[in-house]
């Protein structure tokens, strides 16, 4: 067979074994956005809805750290420490001042 | 007053009991009322206690120092609140005339390449080609649903100002010449329905259809292209129409886009006489004797719910039609005989891509992607090109006597994300292509210097990333072409047996 073709079979295998033992990174983050934050900040939810863009990073950073959401909900039973930093590195990531993608069209 | 009061109040239980126990005709023994004295004088006791450590409280309260706000307190945060004000009213104005948002990045680069021909025997190589990129990034939300984006840039090989590698209008800010900053793109997006299920947006400039995917993989940027790369990536002015189909099909991402690029007709010749057939006294290029040329693109593009989101499915229809009208003069220009019979036109191109994307793929380290094209070429006709009498080669688009011929390639690769934190995010990725005989990339705007995709034959490209921080990142590469033909597209590909191999090492900076 095709030396070329042989690592190629290689390489998936081990992409496959890889995306199946290996843990995620960074992407709990936007399942605790989507799934916790989402179930109250939402059309006609409890919460306006909002985009990691409402606010630049430096403010998302600001809002964390003085803990914000307590003065109008304190969600701590609903939502762990380790929740709350993975939505934090989200949010910060995807900030109005972050990188955004470019197409025509593209919002 | 109240000592009065209460030693009354003893005295009249006192003749109560006396009266009660007279009335009922019992008498009182003497230690029974005894009893009732001592338990009077014990409650008399606590009373007086409590009565005495009422009393304290009462002086400790009146001692205490008032605070009561007075006037001169109110008139301070009156004042601090006023000036607080104005400071953001200076602040909002300066946004709401800050237009546009200017970021940046600069890159410096260094090459090694290496060439050798198998069939020939000649090697080159060029070593430690050092190179710099700066690019001035702008955006602007000019309304709601008007936004601007442009992208200004300079490349050139240092202390080389005036390199020319032949660039053409498709790729003048992406080559390496000059310090000159040139408009790489600058795009109108104009956001509107004409049905609330169908948004839909209008875009107008120089179109955002360079770094065609997955170039956002080995650059570490988000998507930067309307396309993917197999398909094109090219600089180019043109319009186009998105259709946003998210509500239509409730798959988010998805959308229909479709487009239209034009190369405007070129001066044929100096004919100006009256009626003569140049157009000099209203277009007056003369450059490159190409007429008029246009190209179709349309695709469909849809991301994926759930577990796959973070993935993305294009398919790209490209048609130029025609691919190019052939101008003798151009020939001669490069002092070389007309050729013979030449056509006036060369005839059609079509290509049609597919092409998958995925990020963080089911949520784990790897991202990955795959993509297919097919192409056909449809001559109008062919001629032998020949100095004197001598047959030297084919003119006729792609062909070897033939109309018809079709052409494949497929790309292919893979990154991963170092799930270690002390690696700060590094990534390594890999990346396989290979194109048939008669393919053609149409990626003339790659700022690959291999142009890889444009390659006839196999190519092998890895490379890791190591960001130093948020705006700082090193990437190391190296690239290994093995070309079977080289395919020029108005001649029959040649047979060669080219290995080109470039080693590269970069530092990017974003100020982003």
């Amino acid at each position: 067979m095709n030396k070329q073709y042989v690592i190629l079979i290689y390489l998936l295998i081990f992409a496959v074994s890889a995306v199946i033992s290996a843990p995620a990174f960074g992407s709990e983050g936007k399942n605790v956005f989507i799934n916790k934050c989402g179930s109250c900040h939402k059309a006609g939810g409890e919460a306006a809805a909002f985009a990691p863009t409402k606010y630049a990073s430096t403010q998302w950073e600001r809002f964390f750290q003085r803990s914000k959401h307590k003065r109008k909900k304190d969600i701590s039973a609903e939502v762990t420490e380790a929740d709350i930093a993975a939505v934090k590195i989200y949010l910060i990531n995807h900030a109005a001042d972050s990188d955004q993608p470019e197409a025509v069209g593209l919002r | 007053m109240k000592t009065a009061f209460r030693t009354s109040i003893i005295i009249l239980i006192l003749f109560t009991f006396t009266g009660l126990s007279f009335a009922s005709g019992d008498t009182v023994s003497r230690e029974e009322f005894m009893k009732v004295i001592n338990e009077l004088k014990t409650q008399r006791e606590q009373d007086s206690n409590t009565i005495n450590k009422l009393s304290e409280e009462i002086e400790t309260l009146k001692n205490t120092k008032k605070t009561t706000v007075d006037n001169s307190d109110i008139g301070v945060l009156k004042e601090d609140v006023e000036e607080l004000s104005e400071l953001m009213m200076e602040i909002e104005k300066k946004t709401l005339l800050d237009r546009v948002k200017v970021t940046g990045d600069l890159r410096t680069r260094m090459d090694w390449f290496d060439y050798k021909d198998d069939s020939t025997g000649h090697e080159e190589e060029v070593h430690a080609l050092g190179s710099t990129r700066f690019r001035l990034l702008l955006k602007s939300d000019i309304t709601e649903n008007l936004k601007f984006t442009g992208r200004l840039a300079m490349h050139k090989n240092w202390n080389d100002s005036n390199y020319a590698l032949g660039s053409s209008s498709f790729s003048r800010s992406r080559a390496r010449t000059d310090e000159d900053l040139k408009v790489e793109r600058a795009y109108v997006d104009y956001f509107f329905s004409l049905h609330e299920k169908l948004p839909m947006a209008l875009t107008f400039g120089r179109l955002p259809n360079t770094d065609g995917l997955p170039t956002n993989l080995h650059e570490d940027t988000p998507r930067r292209s309307t396309f993917p790369g197999l398909a094109y990536d090219n600089e180019g002015d043109g319009v186009a129409l998105s259709l946003n189909l998210d509500k239509l099909t409730g798959l988010p991402g998805s959308a229909l886009r479709l487009l239209y690029l034009r190369t405007n007709v070129d001066n044929s010749g100096d004919d100006d006489t009256i009626g003569g057939t140049a157009n000099d006294d209203i277009y007056l290029n003369n450059e490159n004797h190409f007429k008029d040329a246009q190209s179709f693109i349309a695709q469909l593009e849809t991301g994926f719910p759930g577990r796959l989101s973070g993935t993305t499915f294009m398919l790209n229809f490209l048609m130029l039609n025609p691919f190019t009208n052939v101008d003798p003069q151009q020939f001669e220009d490069a002092g070389l005989s007309s050729p013979t019979n030449l056509p006036n036109q060369l005839g059609d191109i079509w290509k049609l891509t597919a092409y998958i994307q995925s990020e963080r793929f089911l949520g784990s380290n790897f991202d990955w992607f795959a993509g297919f094209a097919y192409m056909r070429t449809d001559a109008e006709k062919f001629s032998v090109y020949s100095i004197g009498t001598s047959p030297i080669l084919t003119v006729g688009l792609n062909t070897e006597k033939k109309r018809k011929l079709s052409a494949q390639a497929f790309h292919v690769g893979m990154r991963y994300r170092i799930p270690w934190e002390i690696m700060n995010n590094a990534k390594i990725g890999i990346e396989y292509n290979r194109g048939s005989k008669y393919w053609q990339g149409f990626n003339g705007s790659s700022e690959d210097p291999l142009n890889k995709l444009n390659t006839n034959g196999n190519v092998w490209d890895v490379y890791y990333i190591q960001p130093i921080n948020k705006h700082l990142m090193l990437r190391f590469g190296h690239t290994m072409v093995r070309n079977h033909y080289n395919n020029v597209p108005i001649f029959a590909p040649d047979r060669v047996d080219e290995k080109i191999t470039n080693t590269y090492m970069l530092l990017d900076a974003k100020f982003y």
